[in-house]
């Protein structure tokens, strides 16, 4: 019997999950711990390996289709051993999962099953989504059949280069049909438009939508260059982290009251102090030095560690600290878990390391859920200061700018100081300004402690 | 003889050089040019063929005689008994002949080597002890026959010219049990070990007939054995040249696979001997109304009266066509112009109706026939779709077969299941067959005279429905050329293309179509099914964009899913809806008239069909 590989749950709450890529082809030989295939969450890509040797028999998974984890998505077995037609039933799914610590209240009431999951692409075997532990997505809309189109009313819309997507069908079930094209046209002033023979051409075969352009050349006259600019202007799809990025944000930012308290920090001594210790041989970046403070800040402010949905306020016991990590094509962010409990050291070995991961696109889902708050830090980017947006599940984020020499008024004189602005945004459903200055003074105060940064780096 | 031997082995090669250039092979092989007119892989196929090349003779008064082999396995098949009862038909030389009675010049020479393919005649699987005896139920005269040795080559000699004298004396038919027999098996997988004994077969071994002839001849002091090694010699030697040389001889161009499958030629002249033969009395009278209108029954009389009138070599026979003028009076008239010697009565055969129109044409005449309904096609589906479709291909072009098959469908008049089938479809399956459906008297008549002067074989299908509509003909000569399609009513919106009866369908739906949706349709009648005018029903899509194909056949295998297959292909751009077909019920046709009117397609459904996809 061929051994059923199931496509695996990277994080506790990973519901659902995609191959990006097979690794392997049908018939290709398969040793213990060689890479089959890689995933994509919702927040990264994962190598899968074998626990099994022998040949990958068949792919039941196509890449890019997600399909719920535990799914049978493959076999491997020995040559000319017979697979399944319908891949077996997996494990039964645990039951009453605890509520996740990354989401916001649970539901109050049971979730009746989802009917838009109903629709989910079904996959023989797959069991049913697990039972939603947080509010269910709201019903994704179905997505939009396809508009029908004749073969003659798409030629026609291909010959004059204009998407037949945006025209109503007047047809059989809303088919658009030469006249709907011609209609179109009419309405839309076609016969008004300039176009030179070679910008159509070119229209038609990138598939510009001529009636989208605006002419450059004499009396509008569409020209070449303005089709190369429109279709150097045509919208990209986004990345799934970008577009992951964006929805994530997009809720937070539009469903949580942002407020912003922003503080200068002398960071004079402090970089002396960083400065000594780097020619000991003893590095520590000034995140580090930020990271560490902000924990200790965070036991003293413990609203900041909580999650409000605007009815009930959940605090944390446990710190765990997200850091922002810029990437080439997006953002991630590693979290460093029950950071209270970690020394200088330890804090500054966790992060380096889930930094290093981060880079190199390795870090597991469960290595990127989980946060209480979150430190975005530009100060190597040159800026004199910027507000961040929390992170969903959160409550504040401490946005970190550069650290600049600066005019100084220290006692009584003007001085040149290394002055850094840092900016907390915080959740005034649970938070007020009291709260916000105190908490990010307290900050402030410490970075600002040279006997505090001489211990601890000397320590 | 050499040249013979090298193309005979060349088309058992299935080389370029072989009599049929490689299209059809030993079980086909034929040589037209000594009047060789094929051997049949259909048991029994050739043998009304044979009869209808014997008509010929006794026509053109050729003073040839026709010798049909067959062996004894045929003589249990329906169509090698219908051809005995045809040949030996009372008409060819009572009263009916008037002055020229003569019975058909035909030897029917049975090669009866005793078995089938294993079965043995004599005493499994046939009621007579010879098969001569068969002769005797079929003609008073007993046709002469004779049981004679086949194993004594003189002895065959002599029967053949007794019964070649006699057919040349206008006593024929003539037949022959020639007793023989087949040393080996039916093929070369057959070691005849189950059915008959080694005694038996030494037994025939010691009357060989090469033997046996030899020795005659040695003791007549002809031969000595100095000679009989040298012929042996001579004739091994040039069967291996031959040989050697037909596996040498080039192949057939892979790129000419269809070159053969139909000739291209018609009669534009009629030569000489046969143009404006005398009449027995004046082309019949057809009337026309004052707009010059006459039935589209009497176009197809007038078409027929106007070829023969024409070309002697165009003769018209089927069942009940003579005297009474066909079921259906639409041949009306022709016996009385032309005479029984071209007009005449056939017996209730349609197999042999259809075998002798093929052997008719191959031997130089250009019959027309008759089938009284469509449905009896199937009776002699061989004879159309084996024979006359495919001989003017397997014989590499050899033979032209200019015939014309005439075929009336009964759809429509509540005759049931076997007297209502559309058939064409089937037709137009067979490659090497013309298939034409006109839908007015004008086509008729100018389909018709074409279908006539065309040297391919025709089945011209006409509808019983449509014989009594009315339709402007002019009473002057005019042919409607094969394969072009006519646009019976022009339109931008919306192309109908249909065939037959479908058409008039068409033409109603398209007036109500004008009337209730403003829609200006474009009938298109395609005329014939084969040769297709593909590009005028493409065209006509390019312009509309919308299609509906509509014939009366069932859908289920019906031409009309040809046409969209190639509209499909051809045309998926033009299209602005998809291509929706018209035709009856996949069903068998009911007798009753409630039910026969729910089983056809009428110009309702086009309607319909039509509204679905504007």
């Amino acid at each position: 019997m061929a051994n059923a590989l199931a496509m695996p749950k990277p994080g506790q709450f990973t519901e659902e999950c995609t191959i990006v890529k097979w690794r392997k082809k049908e018939g290709d030989p398969v040793a213990k711990g060689e890479i089959l295939f890689e995933i994509e969450t919702d927040k990264s890509n994962m190598e899968v390996e074998s626990f099994f040797e022998g040949v990958l028999l068949k792919i039941v998974v196509p890449e890019g289709v997600p399909v719920p984890v535990q799914s049978v998505v493959g076999y491997v077995g020995q040559p000319g051993e017979k697979v399944p037609d319908a891949p077996p039933s997996p494990p039964p799914k645990p039951k009453a999962a605890p509520a996740p610590e990354t989401r916001t209240a649970p539901s109050p009431t049971p979730v009746a099953p989802a009917p838009a999951r109903a629709a989910a692409p079904a996959f023989p075997g797959a069991p049913p989504p697990p039972a939603a532990l947080a509010p269910p997505p709201p019903p994704a809309a179905a997505p939009p059949a396809p508009r029908a189109i004749s073969p003659r009313a798409r030629r026609l819309a291909r010959e004059m280069a204009i998407d037949p997507a945006k025209i109503e069908g007047s047809g059989p079930n809303g088919r658009v049909v030469e006249k709907d094209v011609r209609d179109y046209l009419a309405a839309r002033g076609y016969d008004r438009l300039r176009v030179t023979p070679a910008a159509l051409e070119l229209a038609r075969r990138e598939g510009v939508d001529i009636l989208d352009v605006n002419g450059s050349g004499a009396e509008g006259r569409i020209t070449v260059e303005d089709i190369r600019n429109a279709v150097a202007e045509r919208p990209q799809p986004m990345s799934r982290m970008r577009q992951v990025i964006a929805e994530r944000l997009t809720h937070s930012f539009t469903t949580t009251p942002h407020f912003f308290v922003t503080v200068a920090v002398d960071m004079t001594d402090l970089t002396e102090v960083r400065r000594e210790a780097k020619a000991r041989g003893a590095p520590y970046t000034v995140t580090d030095c930020i990271a560490y403070a902000v924990v200790r800040a965070l036991t003293e402010f413990p609203a900041f560690n909580s999650v409000s949905d605007g009815r009930a306020v959940r605090r944390r016991t446990s710190v765990n600290l997200g850091l922002a990590v810029s990437l080439e094509n997006g953002l991630v962010v590693p979290v460093v878990r029950r950071a209270q409990d970690l020394s200088f050291a330890e804090l500054r070995a966790a992060s380096v390391a889930l930094v290093a991961k981060a880079r190199e696109g390795k870090l597991t889902p469960d290595e990127m859920t989980g946060g209480t708050f979150t430190i975005s830090n530009m100060g190597m980017l040159d800026v004199e200061n910027f507000t961040a947006i929390i992170n969903p599940g959160e409550s504040g984020i401490l946005a970190v700018s550069s650290t600049l020499p600066r005019p100084w008024v220290r006692d009584g004189r003007i001085v040149v100081r290394q002055i850094m602005k840092m900016t907390v945004s915080a959740d005034h459903r649970l938070i007020d300004g009291a709260t916000a200055a105190g908490f990010v003074n307290a900050i402030r105060k410490r970075l600002e402690d040279r006997t505090l940064w001489t211990n601890l780096m000397w320590s | 003889m050499e040249d013979h031997v090298y193309r005979t082995i060349a088309e058992l090669f299935g080389k370029d050089d072989g009599y049929c250039r490689g299209r059809g092979g030993s079980m086909h092989i034929a040589d037209f040019r000594i009047g060789h007119l094929g051997a049949n892989a259909i048991v029994g196929g050739g043998v009304p063929i044979a009869t209808g090349a014997a008509m010929a003779q006794r026509y053109l008064e050729s003073g040839r005689v026709v010798c049909c082999f067959a062996g004894d396995g045929a003589f249990a098949n329906g169509v090698v008994l219908e051809a005995l009862n045809w040949a030996a038909q009372a008409q060819w030389t009572n009263h009916l002949a008037k002055d020229k009675p003569f019975g058909l010049p035909i030897i029917f020479a049975i090669e009866n080597n005793h078995y089938g393919m294993t079965h043995r005649s004599d005493d499994e699987v046939m009621g007579v002890r010879k098969l001569a005896q068969r002769a005797a139920g079929f003609a008073d005269n007993r046709m002469h026959a004779e049981v004679v040795n086949g194993m004594d080559v003189l002895a065959v000699r002599d029967a053949v010219a007794r019964a070649a004298e006699l057919c040349r004396q206008g006593q024929g038919p003539v037949l022959l049990d020639i007793d023989t027999y087949r040393y080996y098996g039916h093929s070369l997988s057959d070691p005849c070990v189950e059915y008959r004994t080694k005694d038996e077969q030494n037994a025939w071994r010691a009357v060989d007939p090469i033997a046996s002839f030899q020795k005659q001849l040695r003791e007549a002091g002809w031969l000595d054995d100095a000679t009989a090694a040298a012929i042996e010699t001579r004739v091994r030697e040039r069967n291996a040249r031959a040989a050697v040389r037909a596996a040498e001889a080039a192949d057939p161009a892979p790129e000419e696979v269809l070159t053969f499958l139909y000739t291209d030629t018609a009669c534009e002249t009629v030569p000489a001997e046969f143009a404006k033969p005398a009449l027995r009395g004046p082309l019949p009278e057809i009337k026309r109304d004052a707009e010059g209108r006459i039935l589209y029954k009497d176009a197809i009389r007038e078409a027929l009266a106007e070829e023969m009138a024409r070309d002697s070599r165009v003769i018209f026979y089927g069942e009940d066509v003579a005297d009474y003028g066909n079921a259906f009076k639409a041949t009306k008239g022709l016996l009385e112009t032309f005479g029984r010697r071209r007009v005449f009565n056939t017996p209730i055969s349609e197999a042999c109706i259809c075998g002798t129109a093929v052997g008719a044409a191959m031997a130089g005449l250009r019959p027309v026939v008759e089938l009284m309904y469509m449905d009896f096609a199937l009776m002699s589906s061989d004879q159309i779709s084996n024979q006359a479709a495919k001989w003017h291909y397997m014989s590499g072009a050899q033979a032209e077969l200019p015939l014309v098959i005439r075929a009336s469908v009964g759809g429509g008049k509540g005759y049931g299941g076997q007297h209502s089938q559309t058939l064409e479809s089937v037709f137009a399956h067979i490659p090497g067959l013309y298939v034409v459906y006109p839908s007015t008297a004008y086509d008729a008549k100018g389909l018709l005279k074409a279908s006539i002067r065309d040297n391919n074989p025709v089945l011209f299908v006409e509808s019983q429905l449509l014989y009594s509509e009315k339709g402007v003909v002019p009473a002057e000569d005019y042919v409607v050329p094969l394969g072009a399609a006519d646009i019976k009513r022009a339109g931008g919106d919306l192309t109908i293309v249909c065939w037959g009866p479908a058409v008039g369908d068409a033409l109603k739906a398209a007036a109500v179509l004008k009337q209730e949706n403003g829609v200006e349709t474009e009938v298109v009648d395609i005329r014939c099914l084969v040769p297709f005018d593909e590009e005028t029903v493409l065209r006509s899509v390019a312009k509309t964009g919308r299609c509906v194909v509509a014939s009366h056949a069932v859908n289920i295998g019906s031409f009309t899913g040809e046409i969209v297959s190639r509209i499909m292909e051809k045309a998926f751009d033009e299209l602005d809806a998809p291509v929706l077909r018209v035709g009856a019920k996949n069903g068998i046709a009911p007798q009753s008239h409630i039910l026969e009117a729910a089983f056809l397609p009428n110009a309702k459904d086009i309607v319909a069909a039509a509204r679905r996809i504007l």
